[in-house]
């Protein structure tokens, strides 16, 4: 941290960059929800008092710190503003024009963050504005602030004002410092892996109790470490409004999105990593769910359609649905698709219940076929949808009506980093899986196993499942071939498969420890595990393993 | 991992130029790569093998809690397999930000390689390589070290030909001692 601490002039002016670039950052959401606000009501004037006051308060900070070209932008646009309330209801093209001006202000800023400025980069949007309403007042000249609304401060005045009153209740941590804290805590707990090893045959009660109690202090260390790499999804939700509604725009729909749930919390290393399924899960909608606004008029639905996301958690799961009011998926339409595209038979096709037919969306080269949106009425991406969901643990399930719409549901693990895994002996080798796949394991004699047409199977409850020997789908150099052992009973949807392993060993916790890039290229494994003995077992991907696409195609 | 030879600390004490070069045997041939890139050197340990991965992958080790793939030189360019003895390690080097562990037979030292002692190789001679493996051959006394780029030899995408790096000791052997007018290596 030294240097931190050599130039206290140059860090105050730094601190109070980043303050006014996270007041703006602020500012321009807010500006934005109104704005989108405002383009579905379109006659209430309130809507303009907010953006009135992001503007006014942009424009105090940006003069402050001489970023006049910011200053004019947001007093030219405070003009347009003011002058628009005799206009009421607004135009669908002026709610577009101060989007616009709004977009083009917080590129300004962006750039002045990047220590660059561009004095003229809103000329255009400013001549736009002059032949709606007359702005441009000299400069010295103030605003009046509507009635109602708080003058806003800038960041340095506030903190003047107000940092003797409040107690500091919450600090800034940098997120390098947040990893550090948790991968410490993963070194801990498997520390106290080892140690448990080393002690579980010494017969000492005061020792008993100070390992219990130091499990108890890392289990609320954990516990707390996670929650503070937690982060609400707003983060990534909020920049959902504006980017379907553009999509709406360049593809002739009219959607109004419904954000819910936007509070919720999760891992700050998911967030990044949700932003591309969604984007695709939300494009799909607007490209195949929801019909032209005409169509859906004659179909005696609203012409304006609409798309749900919202994120809800469970128990162990968060759950990110994209749901929309659109034209649905015809099941029948995906199997006659899949047919002729040779990637069923027709006999797999005609037996094949409906839910294994909408999984076909995912494999991969299925939706990237030619025309397969027109007839199907969707389309590209899904297989990448479903690459991140399992990346990160998860799952996409989807339920859909034909005609009355999609619904598609990111599931993903609660915490990534650190889960229950169920360790198993196979080859010669101890490997992890996780524990929220396995829904039991039990004892085999070989009279349990048959073979059908070439597979092996077992009878699970009444229900015939396929078996296969771990070792052999990993071509392990002592492979016992026997049908001794235990089952592990891997859950994946409704779907059941029995991996046989050589012995259960245990399940306990533990950190997932990342693959560096020449080991992402492993396929059938996501990451690994340190073992209380200081030996590495690989996390088995269990989908990708036993190849789940083939057994969809096989019927199981 | 008591035997590790922490080469960083060093680094930050005295700056490790660009012609000092560790140097390591391979089935009798020595091979050098830039200093500046190696993180330490261990003595074999227990590494996770991984199936189905890669022949020349070893598989994956513990680093103080941090998992690395180990690539074997040897299965990397198409020697044949040598049990690990005594003199066998892992030396544990930055790729792409990563540290990525590479088994050989034996290390021999840090030492300083001047750019007139760099002698630069024909690419005929090196044309069952992709271009740039070797950035050329060090000629010390008696001694022909093949320098390597650290980088190249891990990258998955272009592996050379299984018995590739043969050949081309052959040749720059041939080519370096007929060149300079030096007796051949043993």
């Amino acid at each position: 941290m030294s240097e931190d601490g050599d130039d206290a002039y140059k860090i105050d002016l730094t601190q109070f960059l980043q303050d006014y670039l996270a007041d703006a950052r602020e500012g321009f959401q807010e500006a934005f929800d109104a704005l989108l606000a405002l383009d579905r009501e379109p006659e209430r004037a309130e809507f303009l008092d907010e953006v009135f006051r992001v503007m006014h308060t942009l424009k105090s900070s940006s003069t402050m710190l001489e970023f006049t070209e910011i200053a004019e932008a947001a007093h030219m646009t405070e003009d347009l503003l003011d002058g628009l309330k005799s206009h009421m209801p607004l135009e669908k093209e002026t709610v577009d024009l101060l989007i616009e001006a709004v977009e083009k202000i917080e590129g300004m800023v962006r750039l002045r963050a990047h220590g660059k400025a561009d004095e003229s980069a809103f000329r255009d949007v400013a001549d736009r504005m002059r032949g709606i309403v007359s702005i441009g007042l000299p400069p010295g000249e103030r605003h009046r602030v509507p009635e109602g609304v708080r003058p806003g401060k800038s960041a340095a005045t506030r903190r003047a004002a107000d940092i003797s009153l409040e107690k500091v209740a919450t600090v800034r941590v940098h997120t390098n410092l947040l990893d550090n804290l948790f991968n410490m805590v993963g070194e801990l707990i498997i520390t106290k892996n080892r140690i448990d090893n080393i002690v579980q045959d010494i017969e000492r009660k005061d020792l008993k109790t100070a390992i219990s109690d130091m499990r108890r202090i890392i289990d609320v260390l954990q516990e707390n470490v996670s929650v503070a790499r937690m982060v609400p999804v707003d983060e990534i939700f909020q920049k959902f409004p504006r980017m379907v509604r553009e999509l709406a725009r360049e593809r002739g729909r009219d959607v109004d999105l419904l954000v819910e749930g936007n509070e919720i919390e999760i891992d700050k290393a998911l967030i990044d990593a949700i932003g591309e399924p969604l984007i695709h899960m939300l494009r799909n909608a607007v490209d195949h769910g929801i019909e032209p606004p005409d169509e859906r008029l004659r179909l005696g639905k609203e012409g304006r359609g609409s798309i749900r996301l919202a994120a809800s958690r469970t128990e162990s799961h968060i759950l990110i649905d994209v749901e929309d009011d659109g034209c649905g998926i015809d099941a029948a339409n995906i199997k006659s698709l899949a047919v002729e595209k040779g990637f069923v038979s027709h006999e797999d096709a005609n037996s094949m219940r409906e839910r294994d037919a909408l999984n076909l969306l995912f494999r991969p080269g299925f939706s990237s076929v030619s025309n397969v949106t027109d007839v199907s009425g969707r389309g590209v991406g899904l297989d990448v949808v479903l690459t991140s969901a399992r990346k990160m643990g998860g799952l996409v399930e989807i339920a859909t009506k034909p005609g009355k719409g999609t619904r598609f549901t990111l599931k993903l693990p609660l915490t990534t980093s650190i889960i229950q895994t169920l360790m198993v002996a196979s080859g010669g080798s101890v490997f992890a899986i996780p524990s929220d796949m396995v829904l039991e394991t039990t004892d085999i004699s070989p009279g349990d196993i048959k073979e059908v047409g070439g597979d092996r199977v077992m009878n699970m409850a009444g229900r015939v499942i396929p078996f296969m020997r771990l070792d052999s789908l990993l071509n392990a150099r002592n492979i016992t071939g026997g049908i001794s052992g235990s089952v592990v009973i891997i859950q994946m949807d409704d779907r059941l498969v029995a991996l046989g392993v050589d012995e259960v060993l245990n399940q306990m916790e533990n950190i997932i420890k990342p693959f560096d890039p020449i080991a992402r290229n492993f396929r059938g494994f996501s990451g690994g595990i340190i073992m209380g003995d200081g030996r590495v077992a690989l996390l088995l991907d269990v989908p990708s393993l036993i190849h789940v696409d083939a057994l969809r195609a096989e019927g199981f | 991992m008591a035997e590790a030879v922490l080469l960083r600390e060093d680094a930050e004490a005295e700056e490790i130029e660009q012609d000092q070069y560790l140097v390591f045997t391979v089935k009798g041939q020595e091979f050098g790569v830039q200093a500046m890139r190696i993180q330490e050197i261990n003595a074999m340990q227990d590494i996770a093998e991984v199936p189905n991965a890669p022949h020349y992958v070893e598989g994956i080790l513990n680093l103080r809690g941090r998992l690395v793939s180990v690539i074997n030189f040897r299965k990397r360019f198409g020697f044949e397999a040598k049990e690990h003895d005594e003199d066998t390690r892992i030396i544990i080097m930055e790729h792409a930000g990563f540290p990525v562990g590479i088994i050989v037979d034996i290390v021999e030292e840090v030492i300083k390689i001047q750019g007139e002692k760099v002698q630069q190789i024909p690419p005929t001679a090196t044309s069952s390589l992709p271009e740039g493996y070797i950035t050329g051959v060090g000629l010390m006394d008696n001694r022909l070290i093949i320098l390597l780029d650290a980088d190249r030899i891990l990258n998955k995408s272009d592996i050379p030909d299984a018995l590739a790096m043969k050949d081309v000791i052959d040749s720059v052997q041939k080519t370096v001692a007929g060149g300079s007018e030096r007796p051949p290596p043993q």
